[in-house]
């Protein structure tokens, strides 16, 4: 067991006497970011590559989560950066750069939902089909099927019916339940009132949750 | 079974979905909050709603292609963007001069009329002028301001790149408001004042995170509820999410609770802001305010050579040696992780040391603590202070007098709150995390 004298050395080492050793090593790199912004608004390519390597796991991250394709993800990611060095003159830094990315990649994603979703043969779900009123809540007391899924079954039928889903409930699930996004500002992104948000996130989920709950598959 | 379905069937399961996100008002929390109170098919929906964002979160995107790096720069090499994007640059900066000379002559025009307006020049049938002074000029002059520099702003928002501008417009059955004129587009890649997408770490809204507060503490008090309630019918607790978020073994349901901390039946509870429930007007008089702000301890981990503080109003700070960040952890699924930690770590006290009741333990906590305001933990004994509604958790937790049972879960659900959830927060917003807060992962 620990002492006393042995916990209050060991707590005395996790003061925040450091923190401006951190604060600094962040200044550093957000001077080194900036640097390279710079450059590469100045038309350096190296640079701009040198953000691309920077910030891509991210948008890759968040372009999949709305398209769940790798074709199409790809094809996304590559005009978020094509559109941001086209941008990079523009931006200001008035926003992180991640934040900016972050931003270009969600609309990029959506405009091209909006683009395939009438031919999205994946989508075996459609909208109209699914009304909140028609939807089963739980088949009694007590009992969820998907509460008695394993963790790792639960991930997997997941994966599945987030790929079935209809692309505008797959990215208002992102965009909320992932990057807890705050209603508005889904509502600005989708062109959407706030009422919709609030009725669309609720068949969302409700529709995910059937499925993966092996109601509806 | 009758006294857990609605009367009428009829389960607001829009409402319930808000009520996860705080986003309902008080007359529809209140009514959302009754509901689930006598309601256990809304309260699994409640249960698979987080249960189902959680498991979103933890789900990992695929690698990203080992080429695609030198594919963007190749597309971007093949597009003719340098010339494009510097003679834009060159129309913009010509564009603010002539709004700026726009504007001067709308304002000399203005100031000439003004002039001409003397006595005796007036023509008997022109009409009457507005006052020059209080109206006219000012009025005039902020309109052409605004309307010029919003035609130029609006220029530059959208110069930086072309095409991107179309909006999602899917309208389904059941959508409100569907003929309301669209938002602007969220992309601003001249990165003026485009509406905010960004996670609102360092300084969340305000309302939104007061919802957030007020959910926490309904949901301290429907846990509370549905623990007496499952006591009684026998039903598993709503940890039984374990089994889907983490394989955690089952525990006994706590006691029941229902004489302290839950409010009697239809008694409408409003949150208050500052951890104490307030009671709306009719409520029983044997409502425990303290047992009720004890349920939103301050909880402190304490690892070998770090710490992790879960503090009432949800942030959570990280402190290590060269390292001290605290970061917001409102998200629903923040707080019901959190939730769920501070009512395993109630769960976990020594029987009579609940905080603010254990005379003892809170001497203890109260002349030992160091000068961070933390005691020593002794192994495996959950110590309130006694004072601050700390309690002091030590990590790994499953040593000692913490029943195995519950040190497991306590440690599934820190575990999967810093993991899926906070490091990375951190590691935004503070930069990468010490090595002693790498177990977490």
């Amino acid at each position: 067991m620990q002492t006393f004298a042995s916990w209050r050395v060991m707590l005395s080492g996790v003061r925040r006497d450091d923190a401006a050793t951190t604060q600094g090593d962040e200044a550093v790199a957000a001077a080194a970011e900036a640097a390279l912004i710079d450059r590469a608004r100045r038309g350096d390519r190296d640079a701009f590559d040198g953000l691309v390597r920077l910030h891509l796991p991210r948008v890759w991250a968040v372009v999949w989560r709305m398209l769940r394709q790798r074709e199409d993800t790809e094809d996304v990611v590559q005009e978020v950066f094509l559109a941001a060095f086209q941008g990079l003159p523009g931006y200001r830094g008035d926003a992180r750069l991640s934040t900016w990315l972050h931003r270009i990649a969600v609309s990029r994603a959506i405009n091209h939902l909006q683009r395939v979703e009438e031919r999205a043969s994946r989508a075996r779900l459609q909208l109209d089909d699914i009304l909140l009123d028609g939807l089963p809540v739980a088949a009694g007391p007590g009992e969820s099927p998907l509460q008695s899924l394993q963790a790792g079954e639960l991930q997997r039928r997941l994966a599945e019916c987030l790929e079935k889903l209809p692309g505008p409930f797959r990215a208002i699930l992102a965009l909320r339940d992932v990057d807890e996004t705050p209603y508005e500002a889904i509502a600005a992104t989708l062109g959407i009132a706030l009422g919709t948000v609030r009725s669309r996130l609720a068949r969302a989920r409700m529709a995910l949750r059937q499925c993966v709950s092996g109601e509806r598959a | 079974m009758s006294q857990n379905r609605p009367a009428n069937g009829d389960h607001p399961k829009e409402l319930i979905s808000a009520y996860l996100d705080g986003q309902l008002e008080a007359p529809d929390r209140v009514r959302v909050f009754e509901h689930l109170r006598v309601c256990d098919a809304c309260r699994w929906l409640l249960s698979d709603y987080r249960a189902l964002a959680l498991a979103a979160r933890r789900e990992g995107a695929p690698p990203v292609p080992a080429d695609l790096a030198n594919r963007i720069g190749k597309r971007i090499d093949a597009e003719p963007v340098a010339r494009f994007t510097w003679r834009r640059r060159l129309v913009t900066a010509a564009r603010l001069p002539l709004a700026t000379a726009a504007a001067v002559l709308v304002l000399a025009s203005l100031w000439i009329v003004w002039r001409g307006r003397l006595p005796g020049e007036r023509l008997a049938e022109a009409p009457p002028p507005a006052p020059p002074a209080e109206a006219s000029a000012p009025g005039v002059a902020a309109g052409g301001d605004a309307g010029v520099g919003s035609g130029v702003a609006g220029k530059v928002g959208n110069f930086g790149y072309a095409g991107g501008r179309q909006r999602a417009d899917w309208r389904e059955a059941g959508d409100q408001d569907a003929g309301r004129p669209k938002a602007p587009a969220a992309e601003a890649p001249g990165g003026q004042a485009p509406p905010r997408l960004e996670r609102t770490l360092a300084a969340p809204a305000q309302k939104p995170d007061q919802k957030k507060d007020d959910v926490a503490h309904d949901m301290v008090a429907l846990e509370e509820k549905q623990t007496a309630a499952r006591s009684v019918r026998g039903i598993p607790p709503p940890e039984a999410n374990a089994r889907a978020v983490a394989a955690a073994p089952e525990v006994a349901p706590a006691p029941a609770q229902e004489s302290t901390s839950g409010p009697a039946p239809g008694t409408a509870v409003e949150p208050a802001s500052a951890g104490v429930m307030a009671v709306a007007p009719g409520v029983a008089a044997d409502v425990n305010t303290q047992a009720v702000a004890a349920a939103v301890p301050t909880l402190v981990f304490v690892l070998p050579e770090a710490r992790v503080t879960i503090l009432p109003d949800s942030r959570v700070n990280f402190a290590a040696r060269n390292y001290d960040c605290t970061v917001p952890a409102t998200g629903p699924d923040d707080t019901a992780a959190i939730g769920e930690l501070r009512d395993l770590a109630r769960q976990g006290q020594p029987a009579g040391a609940a905080a603010g009741s254990g005379p003892a333990a809170g001497a203890q906590a109260a002349t030992a603590a160091p000068p961070a305001g933390v005691a020593p933990p002794a192994a495996g004994v959950i110590l309130p202070s006694g004072v601050s509604g700390k309690l002091i958790i030590p990590v790994p937790p499953a040593t000692g007098s913490l029943s195995p049972d519950l040190a497991a879960r306590m440690h599934v659900r820190l575990w999967a709150l810093m993991r899926e959830r906070l490091l990375a927060r951190a590691e935004a917003q503070c930069g990468p995390v010490p090595e002693a807060l790498q177990q977490f992962r």
